[in-house]
């Protein structure tokens, strides 16, 4: 049976170069795209899906805002993180929610190929080669909801903001973000962005 | 010798009284004197510190602010410029090798796409540009003459592809051939911005230009007929402490940078601009430049 392959992104030039290689190097053909987190939720109740390309950072919030939501209601998806970010930031993360595939979007066209059809033919995920990068970068130690709140921190959100959208209390805010700012052993928020910057942490 | 010495002072003792009072009291104007001097001059120094202070604070902030804004490009650059550029890449690379085995609704798809993008990105990186040019303090700015129905008529012209594809019609209501004394370059970047916010957040309707002198300046205003602002977007558009991505209104694209650029332009030229917006309605922002 063909895979029900959702791809979820928010550059609709990275979804047509994905269903493009799905479909003319691969030969699968159901193919949906959605560009929000929004979309996404709303596509998984209309069609029973296969098989999930999720990036992370989207326009409405980022894909860990849902992926527990998603886990709870479809336990049957298979996910595959496709982004940008750094694995060694965000793959332990995601760990937590049991997803194992993780792509990073700087790979070239044929790994990225073989990658896909592993993930698609549902064999085993690559085993993690350890990085030595891993231990050094400072982002590494945030825990999911740390990352979440990251992500809103870095785009200027005051903890009122961040409280709301997040819907956690202000406290709770106020506890992660003062979190991580110990991981990071940053003081102030300018030191914050600089070194997410120099860590190639998108925002 | 005695008597003499004796009688020199009897006979001058009120003069040479007179003599240390009068050098007393210039001493003592003296001392007055140069005591105020040395008030004044620290009043004056400590008034200088303190506006040297106040500027070096101010330019420490505009720097600080700066900083946020570079790191802010970075990350704009690093995920909306170099990730759609890779895969525009590996698309058109993908449509040369197997075109034979396409079909021919899935090349037009792609080829679409690639267009699109492609422009996107066009209008981005000149946009990132037209920050970093005015970054510089020391750029010297002259106003001059120009045709703002002539301006406005090529603004136009770059977003007209888009336009069409979103059913969205340009209209420019500035009285033709209506020479305007301003910055020109400013005023291009500043309308450029808005335009491409406009259609941005429009799906279709109208986005018009209009503008004409006043007593006192010149007011542009820029309609459209979009999905509009809420009143706190607005506000968090207008605060001080604006820095990213609030135009990420319902699910449509935009990064923040537009109003950014809009912004710190307008205050370069002391110009004042007012968002009115109604939800699903539309929204005009109006521009005001003085003389």
């Amino acid at each position: 049976m063909q895979p029900n392959i959702v791809i979820a992104d928010d550059h609709s030039m990275v979804r047509k170069g994905i269903k493009l290689i799905l479909q003319s190097n691969l030969g699968y053909t159901n193919i949906s795209e959605v560009t929000t987190c929004n979309e996404l939720m709303n596509e998984l109740q209309k069609k029973q899906c296969s098989h999930l390309l999720l990036d992370i950072i989207f326009s409405d919030g980022t894909a860990l805002e849902v992926i527990g939501n998603i886990r709870q209601l479809y336990p049957e998806l298979k996910v595959m993180i496709f982004s940008m970010q750094l694995a060694e930031v965000y793959g332990d993360a995601f760990r937590q929610f049991d997803i194992h595939y993780f792509l990073s979007k700087t790979l070239g066209e044929e790994e990225t190929t073989s990658y896909l059809k592993k993930f698609l033919n549902n064999e085993a995920p690559p085993s993690q080669v350890p990085n030595i990068f891993s231990q050094s970068n400072p982002f590494s130690a945030l825990s999911p909801r740390e990352l979440e709140v990251i992500h809103y921190l870095l785009n200027g959100y005051q903890t009122k903001d961040i409280s709301r959208t997040l819907n956690l209390s202000m406290s709770t805010i106020s506890t992660l973000k003062k979190r991580i700012f110990e991981k990071t052993e940053t003081e102030n928020f300018k030191q914050l962005l600089e070194l997410a910057s120099l860590y190639n942490i998108n925002f | 010798m005695q008597f003499i010495k004796e009688g020199y002072f009897q006979q001058n003792w009120p003069v040479i009284v007179c003599l240390i009072a009068f050098c007393c009291v210039l001493c003592y104007i003296t001392v007055r004197i140069t005591l105020h001097r040395a008030i004044t001059r620290q009043k004056i120094f400590k008034t200088l510190l303190e506006r040297k202070t106040r500027e070096i604070k101010q330019k420490n902030e505009e720097l600080e602010k700066n900083d946020l804004i570079k790191t802010r490009l970075i990350s704009i650059i690093s995920h909306d410029l170099v990730s759609p550029l890779k895969f525009i890449h590996l698309t058109s690379k993908n449509l040369l090798e197997n075109k034979y085995e396409m079909s021919a609704p899935l090349q037009d798809e792609m080829l679409f796409e690639i267009s699109n993008s492609s422009k996107e990105l066009e209008l981005l990186s000149t946009n990132i540009l037209n920050w970093i040019k005015y970054q510089n303090d020391n750029r010297r700015m002259k106003k001059e003459e120009f045709d703002l129905y002539e301006m406005v008529n090529q603004i136009f012209s770059i977003f007209q592809g888009l336009a069409r594809q979103k059913r969205i019609e340009f209209v420019n209501s500035v009285n033709s051939g209506l020479i305007v004394y301003q910055y020109m370059e400013p005023v291009r970047i500043v309308l450029y911005n808005l335009i491409l916010n406009a259609l941005n957040f429009t799906e279709k309707g109208h986005i018009t230009i209009s503008g004409g002198k006043t007593e006192k300046g010149i007011l542009i205003k820029v309609r459209d007929e979009g999905i509009g602002m809420t009143p706190e977007q607005i506000n968090n558009i207008m605060s001080e402490h604006f820095i990213v991505s609030s135009a990420t209104v319902d699910n449509r694209k935009g990064n923040g940078l537009g109003y950014l650029i809009i912004k710190d332009l307008l205050k370069l030229v002391d110009a004042k601009f007012v968002i009115k917006s109604q939800k699903n309605k539309g929204t005009m922002v109006s521009i005001f430049l003085p003389l």
